[in-house]
Order: C-alpha cells, then sequence, then structure tokens
C-alpha cells in the first residue's frame, strides 16, 4: 500500500526544479481547508509565464492546487473550481515555506517572494 | 455553404466564419468562371503576416470544375489583381456572418475592429506582392513549404546551416505528463526526454552557478557549440537554440522555428511562442523575459547549435 505524499511546490524556475518541499498531512489539510473556505469565483486565466508564478500545493491523489497573488485553482480528479485569493493564504504559504526550508536552501528566493506578498 | 479562413496570424487562432447565403453563392460561381483568382493552400506564401484567404466548401452542391478547399491572394494564383479583389470582397462582407458562432470567436471574433486588422493586412500583402512572388520562386528550389523540417542558411555566418522546424506546441502540452517533465532544455534541443533535462548532466557535470559561463559550458559539455562553429551535414538536424540567465536564479532556452519565430517552454508549463508580454518572439535578444520582476532573465548569453550528437538527460 502507497503512501500519499503531500507538497508544497514553489512554481518559478524555467530550466532548474522548481523547489519542491514534502509537507505534514496536517499542514495540507489545514491549508486545504483554509482554501475551501475562500470566495468563489469565476474562471480566470492563471499567469504561466517566465517567472515566478505561485505555489502549487498537490497530493498524490487527485488534488492539484494552482496558487498565485489573487486567485486559486482548485483541481480535483477532473473538476475545477477558483477561489478569490487573500493575504491570510499568502502568509501561511510564506511560513510553511520557511518551516520546511530547513536547509535554508531557498531563503533568499522565498524572502522575495515574501517581499513581493508584502508579508 | 463555405467557411472561410483568413491565414494571418501565428500563435492566436485565424479569424473565420461560415457563409451560407445566396451572395457565397454568386461568389463561387464567379470565382468557377474565373479559376486564375485561386490556387492550392500549399502553393502560397507561408511566411509571417497575411498568406492568404482558405475557402472551404461545406456542401455537395458546389459549383462544377472547383475543388472542394482553394486560396485567393497567397502569391500563387495567376491573376493576382482580381484574387486580391475576391479576398476584399469576401472580408467585407464578413460583418454579416460573426451571427454564425464557431468556438474560435471567443479569442478571434468576427467584428468590425478584427475586418480592419485583416484589410490593412491585405493592403501590406499587395504592397509586398513582388517580393512574395521572389520568396516563392526561390522557394522551390528548397524543401516544400508543407515539410515539417527546412534546412536554412545562417544570416548571422558565413557557410553554416542548420534545420528550422515547424511549431508543434501540442506535442508538448496535450499530455500533462509530458508537459510537467520536459522543461526549456528538453524544448530547445527539441527531446522528449521526460528527465526535466539539466545541462551538463548527461557528461556527469552539471552547471555550478547560475550564470553564463556555467550554464553555456554545461551545455558545451552536452555537445552544443556556438553559432558559427558550422557543424557538418552528418550533425543533421541541427537546432538554433538561445540561452538567457536570471542571475544567481535560472536560465532559460529558446529555439528558432520555421516561419521567423522562436519557441520555447517555461519549465513546466505550457510550450509557446510568444514571450511574458504576449508578443511573438522574433529575437530572443529583445523579447519580454520578465521585465520588472525580481525572477527576471535579463542576461542573454548567445546563440548556439544543437546537432544531432547532443544528448541531454
Amino acid at each position: 500500500m502507497t503512501t500519499t505524499k503531500y507538497k508544497l511546490e514553489i512554481d518559478c524556475f524555467s530550466g532548474r526544479q522548481n523547489p519542491v518541499f514534502e509537507m505534514a498531512e496536517e499542514d495540507f489539510a489545514a491549508l486545504h481547508q483554509d482554501i475551501q473556505r475562500l470566495e468563489t469565483t469565476a474562471r480566470q486565466p492563471l499567469f504561466d509565464g517566465l517567472g515566478f508564478r505561485g505555489f502549487i500545493l498537490s497530493d498524490s491523489i487527485a488534488t492539484f492546487i494552482s496558487i498565485q497573488k489573487n486567485i486559486i485553482k482548485i483541481e480535483v480528479n477532473k473538476s475545477v473550481q477558483y477561489k478569490t485569493n487573500n493575504q491570510g493564504i499568502l502568509s501561511k504559504l510564506i511560513s510553511l515555506a520557511r518551516k520546511y526550508d530547513e536547509k535554508k536552501t531557498y531563503a533568499t528566493l522565498i524572502e522575495e517572494i515574501a517581499h513581493e506578498y508584502s508579508i | 455553404m463555405f467557411k472561410v479562413t483568413v491565414d494571418l496570424f501565428s500563435g492566436r487562432p485565424n479569424p473565420s466564419w461560415i457563409v451560407n447565403d445566396g451572395r457565397g453563392d454568386e461568389l463561387l460561381k464567379k470565382i468557377a468562371s474565373e479559376k486564375q483568382v485561386i490556387s492550392k493552400s500549399s502553393d502560397g506564401y507561408d511566411g509571417l503576416g497575411f498568406r492568404g484567404i482558405k475557402i472551404e466548401i461545406l456542401d455537395d452542391e458546389k459549383a462544377d470544375k472547383l475543388p472542394s478547399s482553394f486560396t485567393f491572394a497567397n502569391g500563387a494564383a495567376k491573376d493576382q489583381k482580381t484574387s486580391i479583389l475576391l479576398a476584399r470582397t469576401i472580408v467585407d462582407q464578413m460583418a454579416g456572418y460573426e451571427k454564425f458562432s464557431m468556438d474560435v470567436h471567443k479569442i478571434t471574433p468576427v467584428n468590425k475592429e478584427m475586418q480592419k486588422i485583416i484589410m490593412g493586412s491585405i493592403e501590406q500583402y499587395e504592397k509586398d506582392i513582388d517580393k512574395i512572388k521572389r520568396y516563392l520562386k526561390f522557394r522551390h528550389k528548397w524543401p516544400r513549404a508543407s515539410a515539417i523540417r527546412v534546412t536554412v542558411k545562417d544570416a548571422e555566418c558565413k557557410d553554416c546551416k542548420y534545420e528550422e522546424s515547424k511549431f508543434n506546441p501540442d506535442f508538448w502540452n496535450l499530455d500533462p505528463n509530458v508537459q510537467a517533465n520536459n522543461n526549456c532544455y528538453n524544448y530547445g534541443r527539441n527531446w522528449k526526454t521526460n528527465t526535466f533535462a539539466q545541462p551538463g548532466r548527461f557528461t556527469g557535470q552539471q552547471a555550478a552557478s547560475m550564470s553564463c559561463q556555467d550554464v553555456k559550458a554545461a551545455a558545451m559539455r552536452d555537445g552544443l557549440v556556438e553559432r558559427c562553429t558550422c557543424l557538418p551535414q552528418s550533425e543533421y538536424p541541427r537546432r538554433l537554440m538561445a540561452l538567457v540567465i536570471a542571475p544567481g536564479k535560472d536560465y532559460h532556452w529558446y529555439r528558432k522555428q520555421k516561419s521567423g519565430f522562436w519557441g520555447h517552454k517555461p519549465g513546466g508549463t505550457a510550450a509557446r511562442n510568444y514571450d511574458n508580454s504576449n508578443v511573438l518572439i522574433t529575437d530572443p535578444r529583445t523579447c519580454d523575459r520578465g521585465a520588472g520582476t525580481w525572477l527576471n532573465y535579463t542576461d542573454f548569453c548567445g546563440f548556439f547549435y544543437a546537432g544531432k550528437s547532443v544528448i541531454i538527460s
């Protein structure tokens, strides 16, 4: 039986692999719950160009959540939902990234994102 | 009844509409009596800009002696003057057909604004007609325009040749696993390894830092050579690639495509031929690579050829 893996990815690079952190189930569940509580909004295009695109929260089963500054796209199996993002979620993401980047490999990168998000 | 498609854009879908009334029938009769105004789509101009108006007949009641699809004003018809006149007539009437809704209209609407763009492009085409005819005459000495890959002389270097391929983003974008596991280096080299390939990994030494010097050295260990170091025919197909760097952070590659533009694939996102300002990339040195953001690929490192012996992993 395989174990579910919960991941937080900083979606920013083109050539290099994006930084990916494995998360504890409780952190994933708490953030997922906070996101579900956000206001649902209409479909909107997400930025997918060169540069910092946002965070990706996923499990190894069916959930794939793209989180950008103002918009969140939640994909579970084939269903898609959009939510309006807020500063509280962004702040939690930064905290989680700092927490899981134990060796401070991406410390500068995370602080640049925090600065962009005004956190 | 027939479908009209204006072959004009490179990135976005071409304007298209359905003609299903008496005006269309009259037009087809006129064309059938003046067949020197039409040609096969594949015989015409295939570069950037206006490439003609394609007609596809959609019913089995077409006028005698007309092919089921043909093109006007693409540089190949014998009577160019009348061909352009007919093209203008069709576009002049387009606004009446927007009610017959097609999926493509969500992205490329059939309206007055689009009509103005098309009319402008026909005007430019008419001015350039002699140049287009010369291009078509010259092109016949090279592989067919419909070829997936063509060999071109590098205008920047004496005697060097490389291959440009037709832009084919679906190859990279349709399968989510392929899109996620292939990056800009895969796209630039045109090799789907599904490993998020890294310069130098195959040869055992990746770039020590995210600088032009180190990434370039790693890629050259994989077998890339600087532009104007001509590759022999035995290295066919030879790609022209461009490298840029976000200093200390990341690198990015572009590949020259057929039809005068560049393609790229930012990380696990979709392959495309436009930059961060949604502009078609005609020069990777000057395109928008993240201007004004903290992850800006500011440094242009150079152009490279990648022959068939370049192995990436």
